[in-house]
């Protein structure tokens, strides 16, 4: 991975004083690698790839590419081609007429424009059906893929997704997550991506930027983020997700270094944790325990979990080989999400009482909603 | 009761609009009316018509005329069209400012136009440099008609550009396509009825000038207008001036209501 920084963004702001969206963010993408920019505000990603693409001034600071400030460069002179929320295809030109439409726009030859437009067709896995029709006759992922070829066909200083698998239905993003990862792998085009879905930015995102209320609140790895969101919002940003209220105090044997995780909900009063596995997990007080479904398991009285809650299955949703159940907890009716491997080891029948259960190094303690980590209340000791 | 209050206003809305639509009808009615009256006498007979239809004279009125307005809305529209492209399309700073001047020209007293445009080109007292032959001439009514329209023509051709699709214009710009493949291959597409709409107002407008002719044109170029003029000052031509006035009004709107009998279709 190059060391060399692409692109850099410095204190850059964007909206108008007393409205701004973002405020003093600054980052570098290193070459040849994917950064992400979440948000839950989707203006914010509109308006931060309008301003990185040229389409629009921010109201401070500097956009950089390869060192070279961009103020006084328009779009098209910059090196930035992007894939947008809406792939705007040109809707009277071909699949391959759009691929090679800023190659027209470089006075590339004939030829030469063919043999780039099939290199990168086959590259995508685009059929020679696909770059025959017009936009209006295309899946909407096979949209994307040309909307995605057009931005490469250019061989950009830097590829701009924005919240770029948008305009698919919720299943159709998951299923083609995998090869839009394989396709910026495959390419290797320093890319920066800017979504308000956390699971877009899993694309294969070397790191993630967590943007809310203008400011920069987390920035990690995909899986740090994805697995340690610094609030509840992120988590949320991340999918289906179970927050439960519980409260962290220090044990009796505090000077072993452990904190005690109680709930009303969890059976045995809570759990043990170390100290030291978690800085996040250190301040005492209320706080939210993030368990994702798939960590939760049936507790049939076999295997061994560290936390266990009770409730009654509450509802029961089939998807693919499996089922999510929620299960609504004593003095918890909201209730945890679950996902079960079908067949079921037992009955999932609504009303029928089960037992939950996940392990220590499944949870992650977050602050009470509206708070991030710095927020949190202090210690009362 | 908020009901009865919604009534009440509604009322008040629905005498209001028949109000207009009278005030705005009226004339045209009285015109059909006088058009069908005998010259001669006062019985309708609609004796002015065929003398209108068949006389040259007339008819080289009204084609003129009708030359002049296509001429200002093509003309307009070449100049306009670029200008409401950085209206609509790239706005910023420099779109604001353009659209602020055409604004600013569009509502500028017709009577200062005039003047102005009579002062330069009749007497040559701004623009000695300016050919003789301007002066007084179909050129100098066609100046001074374009002024007339052109402010009106770039703000209707500035709100057809607002169709454009405006993320495949950004996606063309960001591939580094010039100003004129955009307008080819994704505007011109998108929005030519549009674009032909508002020059199809303009040329209906533009047709029908009433004040420039009279005090910029010369005998030579005489115009539906200035026939008019000569009809109307005579003791019984009103009824053919107002045969004229309609065949004018009729031939104006030709255009836009075909224009827009083809957008209904579709």
């Amino acid at each position: 991975m190059s060391t060399q920084p692409q692109l850099a963004l410095h204190d850059l702001t964007i909206g108008a004083p007393g409205r701004r969206l973002l405020e003093g963010y600054g980052t570098t993408v290193l070459k040849g690698t994917i950064h992400a920019i979440v948000t839950p505000d989707p203006e914010l990603c509109r308006h931060l790839a309008d301003t990185i693409a040229g389409f629009q001034r921010p109201a401070r600071g500097r956009i950089e590419i390869d060192g070279r400030d961009l103020a006084l460069r328009g779009p098209g002179r910059r090196g930035i081609m992007s894939v947008r929320a809406d792939p705007a295809l040109f809707p009277g030109l071909t699949g391959f007429a759009n691929i090679a439409f800023p190659l027209e726009q470089q006075r590339h030859g004939a030829s030469e424009i063919r043999r780039r437009v099939e290199m990168l067709a086959a590259e995508i896995g685009l059929t020679p059906e696909a770059l025959a029709s017009r936009p209006g006759d295309l899946l909407p992922e096979t949209r994307i893929c040309i909307a995605l070829a057009r931005a490469l066909a250019a061989e950009p200083a830097l590829l701009l997704l924005e919240r770029p698998l948008q305009s698919l239905p919720a299943p159709a993003r998951t299923a083609f997550l995998p090869e839009m990862r394989r396709l910026l792998r495959q390419f290797r085009v320093t890319t920066l991506l800017v979504s308000d879905d956390l699971g877009e930015a899993l694309i294969g995102a070397d790191a993630i930027s967590v943007v809310m209320d203008g400011r920069e609140v987390q920035r990690d790895r995909p899986d740090e983020v994805f697995r340690r969101p610094a609030n509840a919002t992120i988590a949320r940003l991340g999918g289906a997700s179970n927050l439960l209220p519980v409260t962290v105090s220090p044990t009796n044997a505090e000077s072993d270094g452990t904190l005690r995780i109680a709930g009303t909900m969890l059976q045995g009063g809570g759990v043990n944790l170390p100290r030291d596995r978690n800085a996040r997990a250190i301040a005492t007080g209320p706080a939210l325990m993030l368990v994702r479904p798939e960590a939760v398991r049936l507790f049939l009285g076999i295997r061994r979990f560290d936390v266990l809650a009770e409730g009654v299955i509450a509802d029961v949703m089939p998807h693919g080989t499996g089922a999510q159940i929620r299960v609504a907890l004593d003095h918890f009716p909201r209730g945890m999400l679950a996902d079960v491997t079908l067949p079921a080891p037992m009955p999932l029948e609504i009303g029928r009482r089960a037992t939950l259960g996940w392990n220590r190094a499944d949870f992650h303690l977050l602050p009470p909603d509206g708070m991030t980590d710095g927020q949190r209340p202090a210690d009362p000791a | 009761m908020s009901q009865r209050h919604s009534g009440a206003k509604n009322d008040f809305g629905l005498t209001a609009l028949l109000l207009v639509i009278l005030v705005m009808l009226l004339p045209l009615a009285l015109t059909i009316w006088l058009s069908l009256r005998d010259p001669a006498g006062t019985e309708l007979t609609g004796a002015a018509w065929p003398v209108v239809a068949t006389s040259t004279e007339a008819l080289r009125a009204l084609a003129l005329s009708l030359f002049m307005g296509g001429a200002v809305a093509l003309l307009g529209g070449a100049v306009g069209l670029p200008l409401a492209y950085v209206i609509a399309v790239r706005g910023g700073g420099l779109g604001r400012w353009i659209l602020a001047l055409a604004l600013f020209l569009w509502l500028l007293d017709p009577g200062i136009r005039v003047l102005a445009w009579t002062e330069a080109l009749k007497r040559g007292v701004l623009f000695d440099l300016l050919p003789d032959a301007i002066r007084g001439s179909a050129a100098a009514e066609f100046l001074a008609r374009l002024h007339a329209w052109l402010p009106f023509g770039i703000v209707l051709q500035a709100i057809a550009l607002r169709a454009a699709p405006a993320r495949q214009l950004m996606a063309a710009r960001e591939c580094g396509a010039g100003a004129l493949r955009i307008f080819r291959q994704l505007i011109w597409p998108a929005c030519r009825h549009r674009i032909l709409l508002a020059g199809a107002v303009v040329f209906a407008g533009a047709s029908g000038g009433f004040l420039e002719p009279r005090l910029l044109g010369s005998g030579s170029f005489e115009q539906a207008t200035e026939w008019l003029q000569r009809a109307m000052e005579s003791e019984i031509g009103w009824p053919y001036a107002a045969a004229m006035l309609l065949l004018l009004l009729v031939l104006a709107l030709l255009p836009l209501g075909l224009l827009l009998a083809s957008g209904w279709r579709r």
